[in-house]
């Protein structure tokens, strides 16, 4: 038996590292066995019994599954690319030349993004209501619409406001990760650029998008994974209701209702999609420290 | 005109555009937080007038008073200071040597169980729920302060660990070397020369931390059930859930609880902003 040994170094870490790892494999490597575990068992906790793909099978016959994913890819596509354009855009006009007052404007756009999700969800919920709704108001006042809308409890316009919601949310983001972007980008690339007779175009396309591509794609990245884990600000606004329910949501709903084996199916399956862009995400740090 | 002038007015059209649109931006964005506090300072036949105004007529703190004198948001606050001050301090005690041990020391698994930090700031909450309640529910910790201290630990670890590590990363090895040749032991090495070398940035992390658990919502609304247990996020929620949501007052307690964010975040905005582009990730 090939002896077990420590180096001088890993002699040293180990205080400091032990009770971390103690902490996190309790409150999150467990937790990660426990729902896989039970996604494959059936009955309720206590009496494991291996049901093998049972629970998944299940799953994917089952319309609210599907209808949740679809739900989920609608969500997801719907806040990440508004987010992301807006945000850029955003980042691009503060950056402009000769801009006064970019800090300004940078932090009062940013407020958006740090007031507290529930604040967000509940401030929302306040401007779509009927009977004298803020939104209902501006936007008959402008008119853009004749008569109010039941923007969260119709099913054709309530996911459009959950959307809204956290596209408003999120673009601040992607604005203050761009402008960060932009400022370290060299001044002299775009002098020459100019020198060369490049119009405002030109130097977007060939010089500031290609040197923002790690940042956009960590912000996107970024977007991807918070949409796909969102919960708070839908279950405030909508309980899940009128087509919103996305994974997260359905997750909730079949844990409440008790029907653990199946809850802990959709989780994993959560799991597993937001898991392909962390995967990436971490991909590109590795390459980043190397 | 010639083409020089012409260039001239372009830009300029240009630059009164640019400074158009990022009004109306930040219009955009802080619009819905100035609709909660004009509701928060309207009396209850104003808040409900349609058409709706922006300016109250007679301006009243009363929502605000009965906030803070007849609901649950006072109890709330206490319960997230406690949850959030306990899942911080054991955060950055923990999480904070963790990341002294990826910055400085090679052993094997370093690598693995670093980015396992990484990754695991974005696991969904959901996944993590049902797990937590079973688990706290066998130890009876449902219902907790404690309880959900520790579960908020799942979210604050990770963050800790990996923002530490860059910090101390930063600090060069030589300042070590030279402490210890001094005669410092490990000890005193970190607590009289690194640490407070790094003061500001481990502040930051630690308050980072502290938003992120006074911010949860999804873990703790399975975890708490009573008024001993619930935090702000979980008050203010339910007061917007009665059937007939009482908004001056709802916007009062949403105006409370938004303040103390947005100056904490003045306070910080550097390192926080510095924090999101090395990777805290947690929104």
């Amino acid at each position: 038996m090939k002896k077990f040994y420590l180096t001088r170094d890993e002699k040293k870490a180990i205080p400091f590292i032990l009770p971390g790892i103690a902490v996190t494999a309790l409150l999150i490597i467990y937790p990660l066995f426990y729902i896989i575990s039970m996604s494959f068992s059936e009955n309720a906790i206590g009496q494991s019994g291996f049901a093998g793909l049972t629970n998944y099978l299940r799953l994917f016959k089952n319309p609210m599954f599907t209808s949740s994913i679809w739900n989920t890819l609608v969500w997801t596509l719907g806040t990440v690319i508004p987010a992301f354009l807006i945000g850029f855009i955003l980042a691009l006009l503060i950056n402009r030349r000769g801009m006064r007052i970019k800090g300004v404007f940078r932090s009062l756009i940013f407020v958006a993004w740090i007031i507290p999700g529930v604040v967000k969800a509940t401030a929302w919920k306040w401007l779509f209501t009927t009977d004298g709704g803020m939104i209902n108001h501006l936007l008959m006042s402008i008119g853009v619409i004749e008569k109010e809308i039941a923007w969260l409890s119709s099913p054709q316009y309530a996911m459009l406001s959950v959307i809204i919601v956290q596209v408003w949310a999120c673009a601040p983001y992607v604005m203050l990760m761009m402008t960060a972007g932009l400022q370290q980008l060299p001044r002299d690339l775009y002098e020459s650029a100019e020198l060369d007779g490049a119009g405002w175009f030109k130097k977007l396309w060939y010089i500031t998008l290609p040197m923002l591509k790690d940042v956009s794609f960590i912000c996107i990245l970024m977007l991807l994974v918070w949409a796909i884990n969102e919960f708070s600000l839908i279950f405030i606004m909508t309980s899940g209701g009128q087509n919103t329910t996305t994974l997260s949501i359905l997750v909730y709903n079949q844990f409440q209702v008790l029907n653990i084996n199946s809850a802990s199916a959709s989780a994993v399956m959560q799991l597993l999609i937001t898991m392909i862009f962390a995967a990436l995400y971490v991909k590109f740090v590795i390459k980043e420290e190397n | 005109m010639d083409t020089k002038k012409k260039k001239k007015w372009l830009e300029h059209t240009g630059t009164v555009l640019t400074y158009i649109i990022l009004g109306f931006a930040v219009i955009a964005a802080l619009f819905p937080l100035a609709w909660v506090a004009s509701t928060s300072f309207k009396p209850g036949n104003e808040v409900f007038s349609n058409p709706p105004y922006w300016i109250p007529k007679m301006p009243t703190l009363s929502n605000y008073l009965l906030v803070l004198t007849e609901s649950s948001i006072p109890r709330a606050f206490l319960n997230s200071t406690i949850v959030g001050g306990i899942s911080t301090v054991i955060a950055l005690l923990l999480g904070g040597s963790a990341g002294y041990a990826f910055a400085r020391f090679k052993f094997r698994g370093s690598k693995g169980l670093s980015l396992f930090m990484l990754i695991s700031q974005m696991l969904p909450l959901t996944v993590l729920m049902i797990p937590m309640y079973y688990m706290e529910n066998a130890v009876g910790l449902v219902d907790t302060k404690l309880g959900l201290a520790i579960a908020h630990l799942a979210i604050s670890m990770p963050l800790v660990t990996w923002m530490a590590k860059g910090y101390f990363k930063g600090i060069p090895k030589e300042v070590e070397e030279a402490a210890v040749m001094d005669g410092c032991s490990t000890t005193q090495m970190l607590s009289k020369i690194v640490i407070p070398l790094l003061k500001p940035a481990l502040a930051a992390t630690g308050i980072y931390a502290f938003i992120s658990s006074w911010n949860e919502f999804a873990i703790a609304n399975v975890l708490t059930r009573s008024e001993s247990s619930r935090t702000v996020p979980l008050a203010l929620s339910e007061f917007a859930s009665f059937y007939r949501v009482d908004w001056g007052q709802t916007m009062a307690a949403a105006m409370l609880i938004t303040i103390p964010i947005i100056i904490v975040f003045m306070l910080v905005q550097k390192q926080f902003v510095e924090g999101l582009a090395s990777g805290a990730v947690k929104g």
